[in-house]
């Protein structure tokens, strides 16, 4: 009976440390439900994926860089200088829409690959680099604005935000088609094996064969772009593009990847798991706001509950 | 003394018309000859408004032929001791202070005082304001008053508002804030249902708004302390099929074409063009010895759809 018992427990823990984050975020949906009975009505449902989808976005870019072992500051500032440009490219009646949106997303890969060339082939390290670009790139949009923020968009710009398709808004659909190219790419194709190995250990990764300076140069490139696609969906949104676009923002990403599993120390790490982190931090804002909890606490609540979750997570672990 | 360092008769009258000349080194810089220089420190150039006050700084200065040395504090006050320290080593006539914190900036202040340098404090307040030789600005009191009293006249007195504010702490937003309050005082219909802040800032406007408004709460108006936040929160009612009234402070561009299109009942216009240019006429004034004024305040002006059309005009070319 006893070990019956014991072998039960033995399941369960095992059971929640596959889940921990995942019991996290269903325990925060629970208490906001209780306490604030519109929390789960459609409509917040819409908008709770709707304002976790730039966070969303940036954070599947992260989760990449940080399986290498890697740190991106710079996306906040990469998607302030993706968005001044993208917008600077639609005013109404200048451009077909894919002129705005292409060049948004090159600006972003093209700061992404200097990222990791200077990481690849010039071995500085990741939180150098990316700290400088996240300088210089919040100053490039700077320059090219001269400060002001870009106003005057087309409808069909404004549409990429604030459009939807079946109830559903264009951004939450964005950001679900980076989730789902972000998981086939990091989880079932060989460039995704690269990645857990580079930040397994990058010198067997090397010895076996693996081109680790492609794979870093990729990895950075393609946190880039989506930080790209991040800025020009958020002007969108906001219908206008401010050089102080997205202060912070690299912050929110990492922690979407740490709350969900993925190691700072490189090698472990899911999409899934950063999906959740993101959802997470976007449940709470949302909630904490309906609950018209002061912003002064808010910071407090959600300092706690991102040190909790990862918490939970990692005794479920051991 | 050897031979190669012995002035001839030329080099003896360079040396002594050195002497002489500084013996009697000019008092007056403002002549002719030396342009006065004066040092700006501003508040944070990513701001929009603060980039019309320096639009503004700079134009005057070219009109009054007056140098310039510029400094951006980047919305960090500590940096604007760093500032007045330089300006001080760089010898600068005057120095104009546009404080990012009322507190944070004093210090700023007080060092420009010990040392004697003409100061003419502009926009925002500082804790030592009394210290400064003049200040020019429009007290966010008012603002914060006229807009919700505005409010108060498009709601008939009464109803459920939520206020978007500023940064906690900053001046401005409590000051506003004030003013937000001290209007509302007089209706007792009128109900503060929530406030919280948006940091200026659009996006998280919109997010906030979004929130409140998905949480069930009836709101009949939405008063920001600028206009950021207030097309941020005006994004999020349209977004949800609402039409609820939503008034700002600023009157940017973007803002005042809200306004014409009947979208943004209204906002508050604070004349940057108008504090830049007497900031920089006084603190010439100074250094030239003149007394000058010590409150210089320019009046705000509401914005609403039937003047809307002066304010548009005066919007520069590329917006």
């Amino acid at each position: 009976m006893t070990r019956t018992v014991a072998s039960h427990w033995k399941k369960t823990g095992a059971f929640l440390s596959k889940y921990g984050i995942y019991f996290a975020f269903l325990l925060l949906v629970g208490f906001l439900a209780v306490f604030s009975p519109p929390f789960l009505t459609p409509d917040n449902i819409i908008n709770v994926l709707r304002q976790t989808s730039i966070n969303g976005i940036i954070a599947v870019g992260m989760t990449f860089v940080i399986i290498t072992g890697g740190i991106d500051l710079s996306v906040g500032s990469v998607l302030a200088l993706s968005a001044v440009i993208a917008a600077s490219f639609a005013h109404p009646g200048a451009h077909p829409l894919l002129v705005p949106v292409a060049l948004g997303l090159l600006a972003g890969l093209a700061s992404g690959m200097v990222n990791g060339v200077l990481i690849a082939k010039k071995r500085l390290a990741p939180f150098i680099v990316t700290l400088g670009m996240m300088t210089a790139a919040r100053g490039l949009a700077l320059v090219y604005t001269s400060g002001r923020p870009v106003i005057n968009l087309s409808n069909a710009y404004d549409k990429i935000g604030g459009a939807d398709l079946a109830g559903v808004p264009l951004p939450v659909l964005i950001f679900l088609m980076v989730v789902l190219a972000g998981v086939f790419l990091l989880h079932y194709t060989r460039f995704g094996r690269y990645v857990f190995a580079v930040g397994g250990n990058e010198l067997a990764a090397k010895v076996s064969g693996i081109n680790t300076d492609r794979t870093v140069v990729g990895v950075y490139a393609l946190t880039g772009a989506l930080a790209g696609a991040a800025g020009v969906v958020l002007s969108s949104r906001v219908m206008s593009a401010s050089p102080a676009i997205g202060e912070g923002y690299e912050l929110d990403a990492i922690a979407a990847v740490v709350i969900g599993g993925t190691s700072l120390s490189g090698g472990v790490g899911s999409i899934a798991g950063s999906i959740v982190g993101a959802l997470i931090i976007g449940v709470m804002n949302n909630g904490l706001d309906m609950l018209n909890v002061s912003s002064y606490w808010q910071q407090i609540v959600k300092g706690v509950i991102i040190v909790l979750a990862v918490l939970l997570d990692k005794k479920s672990k051991i | 003394m050897t031979q190669w360092l012995k002035p001839n008769r030329p080099g003896w009258i360079v040396l002594l018309l050195a002497v002489a000349f500084t013996g009697c080194k000019p008092k007056e810089p403002a002549a002719t000859g030396h342009p006065v220089t004066i040092g700006v420190s501003y508040q944070d150039l990513q701001n929009e408004f603060v980039i019309r006050l320096q639009d503004a700084i700079r134009a005057e200065a070219k009109r009054l032929n007056v140098a310039l040395v510029e400094s951006d504090a980047q919305g960090h006050a500590e940096k604007q001791i760093g500032h007045v320290e330089n300006f001080i080593a760089r010898n600068v006539d005057a120095i104009i202070l546009n404080p990012e914190d009322e507190q944070a900036s004093a210090p700023a202040m007080g060092l420009a005082v010990q040392n004697h340098k003409p100061i003419v404090v502009v926009n925002a307040i500082v804790a030592n304001l009394k210290k400064a030789d003049a200040y020019v600005g429009s007290p966010d009191v008012i603002a914060g008053r006229m807009e919700a009293s505005e409010m108060m006249k498009i709601l008939h007195g009464r109803g459920d508002v939520v206020i978007l504010q500023g940064p906690y702490g900053h001046s401005a937003e409590l000051l506003r804030t004030k003013g937000i309050g001290e209007a509302l005082a007089k209706f007792p219909g009128a109900k503060i249902v929530a406030e919280q802040t948006a940091n200026w800032d659009r996006a998280q406007a919109l997010s906030v708004m979004e929130n409140w408004l998905s949480s069930g709460r009836e709101v009949d108006g939405v008063i920001a302390q600028n206009d950021e936040m207030a097309l941020g929160a005006l994004e999020a009612i349209e977004g949800a099929g609402k039409h609820i009234p939503v008034v700002g402070i600023d009157a940017i561009p973007d803002a005042l074409k809200a306004v014409a299109d009947g979208r943004l009942a209204a906002t508050v216009f604070q004349d940057a063009h108008a504090q830049g240019t007497l900031a920089v006429q006084l603190a010439v004034d100074l250094v030239e010895g003149k007394p000058v004024k010590h409150d210089n305040y320019i009046p705000f002006q509401l914005v609403t759809r039937e003047n809307v059309t002066n304010y548009l005009n005066a919007i520069p070319p590329g917006h």
